[in-house]
């Protein structure tokens, strides 16, 4: 049985002093049903990814609270897998309509993360590693820098190779109007930048966003029909150990490898009918990570081609990565970014992307990790 | 929440890592850390392959000047107080690693 998705929405990305968790969530699933031109009624359940609410504010049974917003007594399930908790709940919520035939659901993500101090948010973020990691004073950031340095030492590349990738998705940033950062950077910019983890710098790194974003996917076939929509072609997820300690190679992460050959195996699909994909540049090396575990470049060719530019859409080569300007520039709220990257692949493949709008896709992948590679969800969508 | 049970736990397997050797394997500098590691940033956070092939991630202790470290150089376990005891009057340790 299929599954589709028929309908996109996202708040803005960024500080939104304004806005509490449950104001965002709110926000997005009004926003949603209106652009899917659906009532609240017509929905069987909401899969909810959501990393930091019960760490940061102790604000958990998420369910009970957005079914108390709307008035709901459907089912609704809080989805949790650090960075790759709206990754995941995408997942859930695919599996449950192609189970259910003539099901409609929502998928939500969203988190604040603005409301505490940087120390705090780092601290929170580190319960996504291991016990022996937490202790020795690592963070997100330099736990991706360890892995970082051994790919710059291993292919003779240097911070340029990263910052590239920075570049590349500032520039696509600019064009995408719920980005939180619109403004293009220089490679000079990126190095110059405060260190964050060496060898890491602060414009290597996402930046800590609020944010809510939302998708609807439906295997009821009048809704189908009327609508126009995407398919999702193959959904898979991957684990691995927690701490970078027991993995067998630090110059990649191999859920994402795992979890990408399922993925092309079910679509019967060749990396080369990608055109579009939205990975997860949580860090800069995660990007150039991506590029090769997905298969989409050899073995220590990422640091080249990324300077290179060769995603870069206008220089429409034949696979542009992160129009939406990537974890990078358009923010990582982090429970809400897995959505907003399936979301961009719909505006694309709709012609819905307006300025950053690529020529003619057909095909589409989005890439989510959390922790530092315990998890990957990697999805295809096609027209 | 630290609870001495959860401290007296964790540290039943940090003898068994101390006085043993290893080789760096990577390296960082932490620049912007966790709230309980704020009075010592930056500090240096090493992975470590030990003789027998365990890998441990910990922090560089008793180095004055880190820009000099390479993959390969040697380091020894020792014990470090992981933060100053608040409830309970439990002291968590934890390991940390010196160049030999």
């Amino acid at each position: 049985m299929k599954s589709y998705i028929i309908g996109y929405h996202t708040t803005q990305f960024g500080e939104l002093w304004d806005k509490s968790l449950f104001d965002l969530v709110e926000d997005t699933i009004v926003g949603v049903l209106k652009n899917a031109h659906l009532e609240i009624g017509n929905i069987d359940a909401i899969f909810f990814g959501n990393m930091l609410g019960g760490i940061l504010e102790n604000n958990l049974h998420a369910g009970a609270k957005i079914a108390d917003i709307f008035g709901l007594t459907i089912p609704i399930y809080r989805v949790e897998g650090a960075c790759a908790s709206g990754g995941l709940a995408v997942n859930l919520a695919h599996e449950y309509v192609q189970s259910r035939k003539g099901k409609t659901v929502l998928v939500v993500g969203a988190e604040k993360m603005t409301d505490v101090q940087p120390e705090f948010i780092t601290q929170g973020l580190m319960s996504a590693a291991s016990g022996e990691e937490q202790e020795s004073g690592i963070t997100f950031p330099g736990l991706y820098a360890l892995m970082a340095r051994m790919y710059l030492k291993k292919y003779r590349y240097d911070k340029k190779n990263l910052a590239a990738i920075a570049v590349k998705n500032h520039a696509h940033g600019l064009l995408n109007p719920t980005a939180h950062f619109r403004r293009a950077i220089t490679i000079e910019q990126v190095l110059k930048s405060s260190t964050v983890a060496e060898p890491l710098g602060l414009l290597d790194c996402s930046p800590v966003s609020d944010g809510a974003s939302s998708i609807v996917i439906t295997s009821d076939s009048s809704l189908i029909k009327k609508k126009s929509g995407v398919t999702i072609l193959s959904s898979q997820v991957s684990t691995d150990s927690i701490s970078l300690l027991q993995r067998d190679s630090l110059l990649g992460i191999k859920a994402t490898q795992i979890a990408a050959d399922k993925a092309f195996t079910e679509s019967k699909l060749k990396r080369t009918d990608i055109s579009l994909a939205e990975v997860h540049d949580c860090f800069t090396i995660a990007e150039l990570f991506a590029m090769e575990d997905l298969g989409f470049w050899k073995r220590g060719e990422a640091g080249k081609r990324a300077i290179q530019y060769e995603t870069l859409s206008e220089n429409k080569g034949p696979l542009i990565v992160n129009t939406s300007g990537g974890l990078k520039a358009a923010g990582h709220p982090v429970g809400a970014t897995g959505i907003k990257q399936v979301g961009e692949l719909f505006l694309q493949l709709t012609g819905k992307a307006e300025k950053r709008q690529i020529q003619s896709p057909r095909y589409g992948l989005a890439q989510n990790v959390g922790g530092s590679g315990g998890t990957a969800v990697v999805t295809i969508v096609g027209i | 929440m630290i609870s001495p049970v959860k401290v007296w736990r964790r540290q039943k397997t940090i003898r068994d890592l101390l006085g043993k050797e290893g080789e760096i394997v990577t390296w960082t500098k932490i620049f912007t850390p966790p709230p309980q590691f704020k009075h010592i940033a930056p500090y240096t956070v090493v992975l470590v392959e030990l003789k027998g092939g365990q890998n441990i991630c910990a922090q560089l202790v008793d180095c004055m000047d880190d820009s000099s470290i390479q993959t390969g150089d040697k380091v020894v376990v020792t014990l470090r107080k992981l933060r100053e005891s608040i409830a309970d009057d439990v002291i968590p340790y934890t390991i940390a690693c010196k160049l030999i």
